[in-house]
């Protein structure tokens, strides 16, 4: 198993290799089979082997013990919704290189504006995360795509409508952001609410020209 | 609730493909409203834990892999009962990467969706190739990219 797998991940599948280990099922039986194959020592062997069978069962239920508390620390961690676990693990196709496919900005809620006199917030402070992020000028993310990727508006698309080093703005075809609040994180591509691709690779045809891309 | 996380689909290979539909065509919210919010990837040997940790840091290179590939369904096998179904898909995938150099590997493809509010939703994924260098390339790269979660 690969090193760098989660550890609860690791524990899990320790558990489930434990539990794969027969105890008291077809493998145990098997040992006792064996033991009593033996004619005319049938005692002595059944005495034998039961030793090496309990020493066996008392390794396997102490490991299954520890497992379990190894994976009970961390179930929490590999079952919670949230982002902030300790371990996070990349993984992809990684064997296929691409060039990006749309310009991207995530981020993370730092917090939400007061709501505006209809009582709807359209305005958050952002915070850079993860390798895609760039440092925020005024209106760069103008007409882009956001998406909510965590918390209670989960999936939820806006447009921006206006952002400055540290806020963003949606407009209000789609409802208000009700609902986002910190330490929620979300994704702004270079798309707009047509699903139009804003963003042009070096030498590739201007953007507009090519929906989808 | 999101509109799109509301659509759902009515089989469980219905939204395997659109799945991967939403891929090809960017669309971030479809793709994510066909993902249960108990979703765990495993690729190549490691591990997205959390169907937020793949719609953060995965999903968008998978959108642009699907952008500059062919996923063509080799074979299929669809089993399970009740909620609880899984979908076996081998993909012949072709294209090219950023460097020119072309794609052409077998994706072996394992999702089990589970059916909540009537619609079915991808709750695991797991792929990999048949690439067996690769397979061992790429577990090696996840082993020096693993990074501290953000806070």
């Amino acid at each position: 198993m690969n090193a760098s797998t989660d550890r609860t991940l690791s524990a899990a599948i320790d558990i489930s290799h434990d539990r794969s280990t027969p105890q008291f099922g077809f493998g145990a039986n098997r040992v006792v089979d064996l033991v009593e194959r033996k004619p005319g020592v049938q005692v002595k062997s059944e005495h034998q082997g039961l030793r090496p069978v309990a020493g066996c069962l008392l390794a396997l239920l102490v490991v299954l013990v520890f497992a379990k508390t190894v994976f009970a620390a961390d179930a929490v961690g590999f079952l919670g919704p949230r982002l902030n676990r300790p371990a996070f693990v990349r993984v992809g196709h990684d064997n296929i290189v691409v060039d990006p496919t749309v310009r991207r900005y995530t981020g993370q809620v730092v917090s939400v504006s007061s709501p505006n006199t209809n009582g709807q917030i359209f305005t958050f402070k952002t915070m850079a995360l993860g390798p895609r992020s760039f440092p925020l000028t005024h209106d760069d993310l103008r007409g882009w795509r956001l998406t909510v990727l965590s918390g209670k508006r989960f999936g939820q698309v806006f447009t921006v409508s206006t952002n400055t080093e540290s806020e963003i703005t949606v407009t209000d075809e789609k409802g208000p952001l009700d609902g986002l609040d910190a330490p929620d994180v979300f994704i702004i591509e270079s798309i707009d609410a047509n699903g139009a691709s804003m963003f042009a690779p070096p030498g590739a045809a201007p953007p507009g020209t090519s929906p989808g891309v | 609730m999101s509109p799109c996380w509301s659509q759902g689909t009515r089989t469980p290979v219905d939204a395997v493909d659109a799945f991967h539909a939403a891929l090809k065509s960017k669309d971030t919210a479809a793709a994510l409203s066909l993902l249960d919010r108990g979703l765990v990837v495993f690729e190549f040997g490691v591990v997205d834990p959390t169907v937020e940790a793949y719609a953060f840091q995965h999903l968008p290179f998978d959108i642009d892999v699907a952008a500059v590939s062919a996923w063509n369904i080799e074979s299929r096998r669809v089993g399970g009962d009740g909620d609880e179904r899984w979908v076996l898909t081998t993909y012949h995938v072709t294209g090219r990467q950023a460097d020119g150099s072309p794609i052409d590997q077998i994706t072996l493809e394992t999702m089990i969706l589970r059916r909540t509010s009537g619609l079915f939703r991808i709750v695991h994924m797991h792929w990999s190739t048949n690439d067996a260098n690769f397979q061992a390339s790429s577990q090696a790269k996840a082993q020096s990219n693993a990074k501290p979660a953000p806070k």
